[in-house]
C-alpha cells in the first residue's frame, strides 16, 4: 500500500523558506531537535524543497543499527531518543534527504537545542563533548492532527500532500498520454 | 611486615571489547553508542582517509558498541576475574553447550587496534570525499547501486531535477490548467546546465 507523502511542484515554488520555518517551529513545540526536515535545493530552473518520500521498504529503516528508524503505520519514523547518530541512514538515503544534525541536550527542559548545521565527518574536538549527533528526517508531523505544517503554511501551495488517490488519477493520465501518443484517438478525453 | 598491595589492573577487572579490522567498515554507529568517548572517528581529507581511534583506558567495557556494530566487527570478553567462574559454570555442564572466549589480557591488549585509518568514498558527481568506501560497499551489497556513489547534496539535486521531468508529464488532478507547459527545449537546457554544474565543481576541488 502507497504510503502518503509530500511533493513540491517546482513551478509554483517561491523559495522562500516559509515551509522550513514551520517545519522547525512545529518540532520545537513537540520537543523534537528544532531544525527543518525540508532541505530547499536549488537548481537550474529556480529552487525546490525536498523532504522524506515515506519509501514502502525503507532503506534506512532497514540498516539502522540500533532500530532508530521505524514504520509507524504510514509514516517512517525516526526514535531520537535511540539514535546514536551513526550517519548510515544518511548514506542509504536514495534522495539524500536525512541529515546529520549537532544538538545539544539542556537538563533543564528537556529540549534539544541546535547550534549549527554539521555534518558526521566535520566536527571538532571540542564539539564532539558537547554536541550530541542525531539523524533528523521528515515524519510528516504524525503527532499533528492537522497534518504536515509545511503543506498548510506553503503560501503558493507548492507542497502537495500525495495521497493514493492522486497516485491512482496520475497513473491514469501516463495511461491515457501514453495511449494517445500510439494513436488511440478517444482515450485523450 | 609491610607488603604492597596488590596492584589490579583495571584492564582485566572490565570486560574488555575486542575488534577486527577486517569486518570494520568505519560507519561509526561505536562512535555514537560510546558514552565514555573512548572513540573517535575523524576525517583526514588530504590523505583521504578517515582515522578510527580507540583509548583503551577510557572504555568502561559497558558493551554497547558491541551491540550497535553493524557488521559484528566488535565482540565483548569477559574480565578476567569473571572468567574463572565461567570456567567452573563450563565445567558443569552435562552436554558441553557452553563455550567461553579467553579473557583480553595484558598482552593481547597491548597489541589491541588503537588507531587504524579507512579510506574515503569520493563522490562521483562533485568530488568531494563524503563517506568512508567500506561502508558504501557494505551498503551495496543490498541497496541498489544507482545512488551509493554520490554524496547527499548531489542526491538531492538529482531528484529535484527529476521532478521537472515529472513536472512535463504529471498534471496535478485539481488545477490542469495551471501548469504551464514547457517545450522540449526547456528540458534540454536544463538538463545541459545541470551537468556542466557539476562538472565545474568537480574540476574546482
Amino acid at each position: 500500500m502507497p504510503r502518503q507523502f509530500i511533493i513540491p511542484d517546482k513551478a509554483k515554488c517561491l523559495g522562500c523558506c516559509t515551509c522550513l520555518a514551520a517545519c522547525m517551529l512545529t518540532h520545537r513545540e513537540e520537543g523534537a531537535v528544532p531544525c527543518p526536515r525540508l532541505f530547499l535545493t536549488p537548481t537550474a530552473q529556480g529552487s525546490v524543497p525536498l523532504q522524506c518520500r515515506q519509501c514502502d521498504q525503507a532503506p534506512c529503516a532497514e540498516v539502522c543499527p540500533v532500530h532508530a528508524i521505524e514504520v509507524q503505520g504510514e509514516v517512517v519514523v525516526l526514535n531520537e531518543k535511540k539514535c546514536v547518530g551513526c550517519g548510515i541512514c544518511v548514506l542509504a538515503c536514495p534522495i539524500g534527504c536525512i541529515e546529520i544534525q549537532a544538538a545539544r541536550q539542556t537538563a533543564a527542559t528537556g529540549i534539544t537545542l541546535t547550534t549549527s548545521i554539521l555534518l558526521p565527518l566535520t566536527r571538532s574536538e571540542q564539539d564532539e563533548k558537547k554536541m550530541r549527533k542525531i539523524a533528523v528526517k521528515c515524519n510528516m508531523c504524525y503527532f499533528r492532527p492537522e497534518g504536515p505544517a509545511c503543506v498548510k503554511v506553503c503560501p503558493t501551495e507548492a507542497l502537495r500532500l500525495v495521497d493514493e488517490e492522486d497516485i491512482r488519477f496520475w497513473n491514469l493520465q501516463r495511461r491515457q498520454a501514453y495511449a494517445s501518443s500510439i494513436g488511440f484517438q478517444g482515450a485523450a478525453e | 611486615m609491610a607488603e604492597n598491595p596488590p596492584v589490579i589492573n583495571h584492564l582485566q577487572t572490565r570486560p574488555q571489547p575486542v575488534y577486527r579490522q577486517d569486518l570494520c567498515i568505519a560507519c561509526g554507529a561505536c562512535v555514537g553508542a560510546c558514552r565514555a568517548s573512548a572513540r573517535t572517528l575523524r576525517p583526514d581529507f588530504e590523505k583521504a582517509r578517515v582515522i578510527w581511534r580507540f583509548v583503551p583506558e577510557a572504555c568502561t567495557g559497558c558493551g554497547r558498541c558491541a551491540r550497535y556494530c553493524s557488521t559484528g566487527a566488535i565482540t565483548i570478553t569477559p574480565p578476567g576475574h569473571l572468567h574463572e567462574y565461567f570456567q567452573i559454570i563450563r565445567r558443569y555442564c552435562p552436554t558441553g553447550a557452553i563455550t567461553i572466549t579467553p579473557p583480553a589480557d595484558e598482552l593481547t591488549l597491548s597489541k589491541a587496534v588503537k588507531e587504524t585509518s579507512f579510506p574515503l568514498q569520493k563522490c562521483s558527481c562533485c568530488g568531494n570525499h563524503y563517506a568512508s568506501a567500506f561502508a558504501i560497499a557494505h551498503l551495496a551489497t543490498f541497496l541498489p547501486d544507482t545512488f551509493l556513489s554520490t554524496c547527499t547534496a548531489c542526491r538531492r539535486s538529482k531528484t529535484a531535477h527529476s521532478l521537472t521531468l515529472q513536472l512535463l508529464k504529471i498534471h496535478p488532478p485539481n488545477s490542469p490548467a495551471d501548469v504551464p507547459v514547457r517545450d522540449s527545449g526547456s528540458l534540454f537546457e536544463s538538463r545541459v546546465s545541470y551537468r556542466t554544474e557539476g562538472s565545474k565543481r568537480g574540476r574546482a576541488r
